[in-house]
């Protein structure tokens, strides 16, 4: 496996232990759900991706203690699922399944979770508000759930997970049926959560959505991490893989040519446009810096430079393939 | 990089919780007021109405056919309570209690999981012993309102031939009321007892309806059992409390009823006993609703 150790820069200094997988099996009879698994997340955002099957949901129902792992010690902010008394006041946990009691409104559906938590009604009933609102169904607050459509449904069990201001956020297949707008307010709460320190292990096989919202990046499949960290950390691990570069300039056959005089690209292919190229490497520094060489001596109207393929996208189907994933 | 602090700042004031038993009396409160309202609103609850309903559509039957001269049914009120008798333990204790509990009770957490509901349980702050006892509270409390209003409601129906003055001294100075009394706690410790069982068969079994007839056969069977077996069965605990007991047949196996004190004990310790146990399967208890 691949890791990039604290990516964040945060998880071994702050004194929080987050999520913490070691060593983590889980079997269903003699099916594999996922094989030793370690695996620490601290603040920010994670995402997890894989494709169907891999075992991200098991890894998901793991860390919400839905199920019990066969092997290895799982624990969130040091407390085992064993003990959801307490797991559950810091863990909330954004299913992609719901269901809705006949006739009951969204607000109520959110206030039973929080009076069941063992707040008043009044107290359940303001904390109901604060996260409904938090999620933009204010208005639709008094209607019943289960008349809502598919976004409406995912933020109210979003505001049902929030609602008790958890320090850890699991969220299974959170922007599903979301309308771009939805999905660009709901982006920017996970943002600002992140922001204020949360946990917040994300699932999705929406995979440029990934790239946009994620501080680190878990790759599932067939039940191994077979990749995690920031996304940039991971790509340079993928040596089978040279590192693609794109380059936008004036000439720039002349410099493609005379890029290949100089170096040895894996691979230089001409856009359709003829405005630029694409080339592959090993030696992805060099290359830089070869490039910014050329450009000053030849004079060339450089518009733009870049690492092509340090993106989820790329680098799930390096690792993965192009299975299951939009 | 956007992780800009590294200790979580509260984007709201959280109110205080209560601790310790409080907080537990608060979560069961919640849990029985929640699991009441969905018992009562949902697909279910019209079931559960015509089977609380039925024994006093049968009183109903009764009370208005009239034998071929025009005569009541019931020429006395000692008639009227043995047909009664009668009907509250075939019907009414081993029919209609027993398959409202079935009903009740095994869906407290199977129910839960066939509408993809219960995660919401179990992802909550509530230690399992907590939500065994909240969700048995709610199936109890239903199971009495229902059952002890069809026992209260038909039995009264044994008076109208009779006329209200006969029925009030009944009530109040004669046998009715102690035998209105009787049944109804025979009632109430049938829910009990029934009600342990068949939660603990909701959480055991994918489809409790097959255990929930052995059960069944097993208390059907009772008045054949050795007397050490008839102990390990509900009806032997209720049969002693029942106000006119009804004549087994000549294949009984005869054996003293345990007295009333035993019997409450009795009823109370398999409870006891069996959300003891719930509460340990619970906390086993794996959900997966649908595959990655």
């Amino acid at each position: 496996m691949m890791g990039v150790n604290d990516p964040t820069g945060l998880g071994e200094n702050s004194g929080h232990t987050g999520i913490r997988l070691e060593n983590v099996s889980k079997f269903y009879g003699e099916v594999l759900g996922i094989n030793q698994v370690n695996l620490e997340i601290g603040p920010g955002i994670t995402s997890l991706v894989g494709p169907n099957g891999s075992g991200k949901t098991t890894l998901m129902n793991l860390v919400s203690g839905l199920i019990a792992p066969t092997e290895g010690r799982l624990t969130i902010l040091d407390v085992e699922p064993t003990h959801p008394e307490s797991m559950f006041r810091q863990v909330g946990y954004c299913t992609q399944f719901d269901s809705f009691p006949r006739g009951v409104t969204g607000r109520v559906f959110v206030r039973d979770t929080l009076r069941i938590h063992g707040y008043s009604l009044k107290d359940a009933d303001d904390l109901a508000m604060a996260a409904i609102e938090q999620v933009g169904l204010t208005k639709a607050a008094d209607r019943k759930a289960d008349g809502y459509s598919k976004g409406m449904r995912q933020r109210i069990r979003l505001a049902q997970a929030l609602a008790h201001n958890p320090r850890v956020l699991v969220l299974d297949e959170p922007l599903n049926g979301l309308d771009p707008m939805a999905r660009a307010e709901v982006i920017a709460i996970f943002r600002e959560k992140a922001d204020q320190g949360m946990h917040l292990l994300i699932s999705s096989h929406i995979l440029h959505e990934v790239d946009m919202l994620s501080d680190r990046v878990v790759f599932i499949s067939n039940g191994y991490i077979v990749a995690e960290g920031q996304i940039e950390g991971v790509r340079n691990e993928v040596t089978e893989q040279p590192l693609q570069i794109y380059v936008r300039c004036d000439r720039p056959a002349e410099l493609a040519a005379q890029i290949l005089q100089r170096s040895e690209p894996t691979e230089i292919q001409m856009h359709d446009d003829g405005g630029g190229f694409h080339l592959r490497t090993r030696r992805a520094n060099e290359l830089y810096d070869l490039i910014t060489e050329l450009v000053v001596e030849g004079g060339y109207r450089l518009e733009g430079i870049g690492p092509a393929d340090e993106n989820v996208q790329a680098v799930y189907q390096y690792l993965v393939g192009d299975e299951g994933v939009a | 990089m956007s992780v800009a602090e590294t200790e979580q700042t509260p984007s709201k004031a959280m109110p205080q919780l209560p601790s310790g038993v409080q907080l537990w009396r608060r979560q069961t409160q919640a849990l029985v007021m929640i699991s009441l309202r969905k018992a009562l609103t949902g697909r279910r609850s019209l079931a559960y109405y015509a089977v609380a309903a039925a024994p006093v559509l049968i009183m109903l039957v009764l009370v208005v056919i009239k034998r071929p001269g025009g005569e009541p049914l019931f020429s006395t009120l000692g008639d009227a309570r043995r047909a009664y008798a009668m009907i509250f333990q075939t019907v009414m204790l081993r029919g209609l209690i027993f398959f409202g509990c079935v009903g009740i009770f095994t869906t407290l957490f199977r129910g839960e999981v066939l509408e993809r509901s219960l995660h919401y349980l179990l992802l909550s702050p509530l230690r399992r012993d907590v939500m065994v006892v909240g969700k048995y509270l709610a199936g109890l409390s239903l199971a009495i309102f229902l059952f002890c209003s069809s026992v209260m409601l038909s039995y009264l129906l044994i008076y109208p031939s009779f006329g209200i003055s006969r029925a009030l001294e009944d009530l109040t100075s004669g046998p009715g009321g102690g035998q209105l009394f009787a049944y109804l706690s025979v009632t109430v410790l049938a829910c009990l007892g029934y009600g342990a069982v068949f939660l603990i068969l909701g959480l055991l079994f994918k489809n409790p309806i097959v255990p929930a007839g052995a059960v069944l056969g097993w208390e059907s069977l009772n008045f054949l059992l050795p007397p050490a077996l008839k102990k390990i069965s509900v009806i032997h605990y209720l049969k002693g409390m029942v106000p006119l007991p009804m004549s087994e047949g000549p294949f009984a196996v005869v054996a003293e009823p345990p007295s009333v004190w035993l019997s409450v004990a009795g009823l109370l310790v398999l409870t006891v006993a069996v959300l003891a146990l719930a509460s340990f399967m619970l906390r086993r208890f794996e959900i997966r609703y649908g595959d990655d």
